[in-house]
């Protein structure tokens, strides 16, 4: 087989574009790509002793966690969390994050439930979702308790967010 | 002229005469000097001596107003782009500054702020004109589409623009709208990822968010625009049922042109057939187009400066997370789609990604589906009932999201 003249010049100048947009393309890809291979590390922060929770009631604490992996930033992520005890002795830490569209949930004492104001959700006091448009329950934050009754959150949900 | 008094006038005219009749002709040399370099007589030829219709020539004013409004939000967005910091700590601290210190930069910020809300309304009735006229019909579909490119950008833009200032209304649609692509099946939560960063909206999202709106975004709307114009250029207005009132007629002869001005070559295409028919009446671009055409984008800016002067850019508390009495509350142009998330029972939230990209789909399709050859909106209901339809429900679901959000007393 031969190979004219022209269609080695073709040949060489797709190949020399090729290589220069690869040579764009590597990099600026792999960096766009780089978190999805860079889980974060998880930490566990101490919000202090939980003391006496009243029962069914929820009390807010607020938690600081460092800030995401690939980030320069040396600011705290503070979350807001809600801490229940149950008639069962179970305590629960949950998220404010509605699993809809991640707007911050708030306890609504008149009606019992957590309220996401964005699109009317609606929780009940063990999580669950019981009205409006929220597919899963409320996110739960993993938690510890201590010996002495400290309280440890990891900063890590117990389920996926939707 | 002729009121003045004779000998008054002899008097001024030399006088009047002498040096602007020297700078004229230093003014024509350098003129000639360009000309014989670049062409110039011939661009300005081209650019300003365009055949344009007479008929239905304020309806065409509303391309040039967006792109005036695009203009204003250009220069205003560079201008921004000296006094921002995009920093998680720092970004909110920049505008509360201004908007303590620097009357003039907040003039511009609120300038940016309306600009961007104005130029959405203006693009959709420039958009609503096209469909109404049918200039989407052949050979004018590659203009259609490419305005339906730069309406997504500019929807993007503004979508990008509202994560910027970094005070509680901006996190709070970062997070909602970053959380949007994770219903994308298979890949959804990567992108949202990409997207922030991160698993939770943070410092890298609003610094890759405002990569976007600066850099990535505009420079593919300026490409587009340039495509859309070498369009217009290539097929010109010549789209509209008000210029083809009377250009053909039921028997097939040639139409009768009373006052057609000479078509110069390549513009506009020469009518071969019925359907590309030129308008019965044209007049030059400059200035009769010119004039409407910088008469309504006048009126644009003044609505842009005054809302800028009057109302200015607001700037909430600083963004957190942490937060149990924040109510978030979408930007306008988005209420239609929030209000369907309200509506929507949870098993068809993904509807949130569904309905626009449907709705974009139906956009791309149109030219394609709408082929015949009638103009007239009257005369096309397989078209304008649907689009109204749509067009109403946007409307209505709306005024059910402004009444719901009144409603949290917001």
């Amino acid at each position: 087989m031969s190979l004219s003249r022209r269609r080695l010049l073709v040949l060489g100048t797709q190949l020399s574009g090729t290589v220069v947009a690869a040579f764009l393309g590597v990099p600026i890809v792999g960096w766009l790509l780089w978190p999805l291979f860079h889980p974060r590390q998880t930490v566990w922060r101490s919000i202090g002793k939980i003391g006496d929770l009243p029962v069914e009631q929820p009390v807010t604490r607020r938690v600081s966690f460092p800030p995401q992996p690939q980030s320069w930033s040396s600011t705290q992520d503070t979350w807001i969390v809600f801490l229940v005890r149950y008639r069962s002795g179970e305590i629960r830490v949950f998220s404010n994050v509605c699993t809809h569209m991640q707007c911050p949930v708030r306890w609504e004492p008149a009606i019992g439930q957590f309220l996401c104001p964005c699109h009317g959700g609606l929780y009940d006091i063990f999580g669950n979702n019981v009205g409006g448009p929220p597919p899963k329950p409320l996110p739960q934050w993993i938690h510890h308790i201590g010996p002495d009754g400290t309280l440890y959150l990891e900063d890590e949900l117990n389920e996926e967010m939707p | 002229m002729t009121t003045l008094p004779r000998v008054l006038v002899e008097r001024m005219l030399p006088l009047a005469a002498l040096p602007v009749r020297r700078t004229r002709s230093a003014a024509r040399r350098a003129y000639a000097w360009m000309d014989e370099r670049s062409d110039l007589r011939r661009l300005l030829r081209v650019g300003l001596y365009e055949a344009v219709p007479r008929r239905g020539a304020w309806a065409y004013t509303l391309g040039s107003a967006t792109l005036i409004l695009i203009g204003n939000q250009i220069v205003t967005g560079i201008f921004l782009t000296m006094i921002y910091v995009p920093s998680t700590t720092e970004g909110w601290e920049t505008l509360n500054w201004i908007k303590q210190h620097d009357e003039f930069a907040s003039l511009v910020r609120g300038l940016h702020l309306w600009g961007a809300y104005v130029l959405l309304f203006v693009i959709g009735l420039h958009m609503v004109r096209t469909f109404f006229s049918g200039s989407y019909k052949r050979p004018r579909e590659l203009n259609w589409l490419s305005g339906v490119v730069l309406l997504l950008l500019v929807l993007a833009l503004a979508i990008t623009g509202a994560f910027l200032p970094w005070d509680q209304a901006a996190y709070w649609t970062a997070v909602v709208v970053t959380n949007i692509p994770s219903y994308t099946p298979v890949i959804g939560e990567y992108l949202r990822t990409l997207w922030r960063g991160g698993d939770f909206v943070g410092p890298i999202t609003l610094v890759r968010t405002y990569g976007i709106h600066i850099w990535l975004l505009p420079s593919l709307l300026l490409g587009t625009i340039g495509l859309h114009l070498c369009l217009l250029r290539r097929n010109a207005e010549f789209g509209s049922y008000v210029n083809y009132r009377g250009a053909y007629r039921a028997d097939g002869a040639a139409p009768e042109r009373s006052s057609q001005r000479e078509l110069e070559p390549p513009y506009p295409s020469l009518p071969t057939d019925d359907e590309w028919a030129a308008p019965l009446e044209t007049e030059d671009f400059y200035p009769s187009q010119t004039f409407k055409d910088g008469l309504v984008s006048l009126g644009v800016m003044t609505l842009v400066f005054v809302l800028a002067v009057t109302v200015g850019a607001p700037l909430e508390v600083p963004a957190t997370q942490n937060t149990t009495t924040y109510t978030p509350v979408p930007q306008w142009f988005y209420l239609p789609l929030d209000q369907l998330l309200v509506l929507v029972p949870q098993q068809l939230i993904s509807m949130v990604l569904w309905v626009p990209l449907f709705g974009v789909l139906l956009l791309v399709l149109l030219p394609f589906v709408d082929r015949g050859r009638e103009r007239n909106p009257f005369e096309r209901p397989a078209v304008m009932l649907p689009a109204l339809i749509i067009l109403v429900f946007m409307l209505v679901l709306t005024a059910q999201g402004a009444s719901r959000l009144f409603n949290l007393g917001v």
